[in-house]
């Protein structure tokens, strides 16, 4: 069960230790342009990711999570803030962290295969070993028997699969997840968010940052949801699911639809403002 | 509806080829029809009978004078053509992924594309002097900017999640260019190409006119003022061949190289 935290991750939510665990999102403020024409997408955000967590940024579209999501994979520097990663400040990207995007991003010319051990090619792996490795995680998101597919010839669902081995070839420490499923069918989403939390129930070690808009899937996939005001992105609450995996069983109970409720107001009452 | 509307999408692209074809074919066979009839009514001496300009191909094809004219013309154009296919492709990868070295030589790119090349030909003769060197850079210089265009709007137009994909995955700016922005450009660098091979020919018969008087433009000029015209036109053939073969050889590498569709 992810809620049950290891000795570790409890010592990762007091910040200022000497070895701080996690990651540490310290008054991070972004502004594209210049003077008037600024346009601030984070404001002064800060709040701790304790190691092992999924941590769902929930909010509504446009609402800057997705730039605080590329500011911790190191592809967009922070305007003001820092974020620190077991007490290290980040300073660009890493082999510590690996993303998943919410448009596939697969190289259109290599197949699944391929694709899947493009990061460990980047990375200097050697064919053979890349290969097996991808073959695996490819085995992992349940896409065995499509290694020779080209991303043209899959659907959607099979293709954001391939992203996602594609980054759990790495085996990263932290797994950054950019509405991934934004792009798919409904149907495909359900089988698929089912599928990620198998997967990370077995792999518990994964620190998993995930970005939606979908209270629904955030409520269903989280240890913790960070709700975030629109534009400028702030924090407006932090809300812990304390409920046990797998949670398919309880999608319609009170408890879960409760805290469906509440960050439906919480979104509600932002957008009204 | 959904399922109806990717079917009749799906048949359409299966018959496209069909459909293109066939009406090429047949329009190109009526022109040769029309052209024979016309060249029999001896309308004037201008048109010979289509079956007239087989003949004199076949004649003249067995010549020393053909055959030296057509190795010597292939030769400096499959010269010209290769430094400009490397350099295009270079120089349009460094302008479509650095700001400054676009900057730089863009208004030097777009002048070339403007200028009508043949009007510096004589220019090219005063630098390369009036041998084979010549028509190389005439080749070179009709076919360069093209692909040069073409590589770096292809490597400019690069989804931007592809970048970041590469560099969320740590690549090396080599990386980057050899793994990522080379091979998502393809498409418009075989465009690039495609257009730049028609080009160089061009190029070469220009040069060969008005520099050297050698290989192509040598047979042409000389039947023209001998009004050998059925021997004249069959040369035009030969050269308009030799371009169409060029574009469709790079069409065909087009259509395996870029299996994933068009952006």
């Amino acid at each position: 069960m992810r809620q049950t935290q290891t000795p570790q991750s409890t010592t990762a939510t007091v910040p200022g230790e000497a070895r701080p665990e996690g990651i540490v999102i310290d008054g991070i403020s972004h502004s594209y342009g210049v003077g008037e024409a600024a346009v601030h997408t984070c404001d002064k955000i800060s709040f701790p990711i304790r190691r092992g967590d999924l941590t769902t940024f929930l909010g509504p579209s446009g609402c800057g999570k997705t730039t605080l999501l590329k500011i911790i994979a190191g592809l967009i520097t922070p305007s003001d803030g820092r974020v620190l990663i077991d007490g290290r400040e980040i300073t660009g990207p890493g082999p510590d962290r690996a993303l998943v995007f919410q448009n596939f991003a697969l190289l259109p010319w290599e197949n699944a295969l391929s694709n899947a051990a493009f990061g460990l090619e980047l990375r200097g792996v050697p064919k053979a070993e890349r290969l097996k490795v991808a073959r695996e995680a490819l085995a992992l998101v349940r896409l065995t028997g499509f290694e020779r597919a080209y991303p043209h010839e899959l659907s959607g669902g099979m293709q954001q699969r391939v992203g996602l081995a594609r980054a759990l070839a790495t085996n990263p420490q932290i797994l950054l997840m950019d509405e991934p499923f934004a792009s798919v069918d409904e149907l495909t989403r359900r089988t698929f968010q089912e599928d990620l939390e198998k997967l990370l129930l077995a792999e518990k070690k994964t620190t998993v940052l995930f970005v939606t808009h979908s209270i629904d899937e955030a409520v269903y996939l989280s240890d913790r949801i960070i709700v975030f005001t629109s534009r400028p992105a702030k924090v407006g609450e932090i809300i812990d699911v304390p409920f046990p995996h797998p949670r398919a069983p309880m999608r319609l109970s009170p408890e879960f639809l409760q805290i469906v409720d509440r960050l439906w107001g919480l979104l509600k009452e932002d957008k009204v403002r | 509806m959904k399922r109806i509307q990717s079917h009749n999408g799906m048949a359409g692209e299966t018959w496209r080829p069909f459909g293109v074809r066939i009406p090429s074919l047949v329009a190109i066979l009526l022109g040769g029809g029309v052209w024979e009839i016309l060249g029999r009514a001896h309308v004037t001496f201008l048109v010979p009978p289509f079956s007239d300009i087989v003949t004199a191909w076949v004649r003249i094809a067995g010549t020393h004078k053909f055959a030296d004219s057509v190795v010597l013309s292939l030769q400096a154009y499959a010269i010209g053509q290769s430094i400009a296919v490397v350099a295009g492709l270079l120089l349009g990868l460094l302008m479509g992924r650095f700001r400054a070295v676009e900057y730089f030589f863009e208004p030097w790119v777009n002048l070339f594309m403007a200028a009508p090349m043949s009007a510096l030909v004589p220019v090219i003769m005063a630098f390369a002097g009036i041998g084979n060197t010549s028509i190389v850079v005439t080749v070179f210089m009709f076919s360069f900017f093209i692909i040069v265009v073409d590589t770096m709007a292809g490597v400019k137009h690069v989804s931007p999640a592809l970048k970041e994909m590469g560099r969320s995955f740590g690549a090396t700016p080599l990386q980057m260019m050899r793994k990522i922005l080379f091979r998502a450009a393809m498409p418009e660098i075989l465009t690039g190409i495609r257009l730049g091979v028609v080009r160089g020919v061009k190029g070469m018969i220009v040069g060969q006119m008005l520099i050297a008087v050698v290989g192509f433009g040598y047979l042409i000029t000389t039947y023209t003022y001998a009004f050998a015209m059925a021997e004249l036109y069959a040369v035009i053939f030969t050269v308009l061949a030799l371009s169409m073969t060029l574009s469709s050889a790079v069409g065909l590498i087009e259509r395996r190289v870029v299996f994933w569709g068009r952006r």
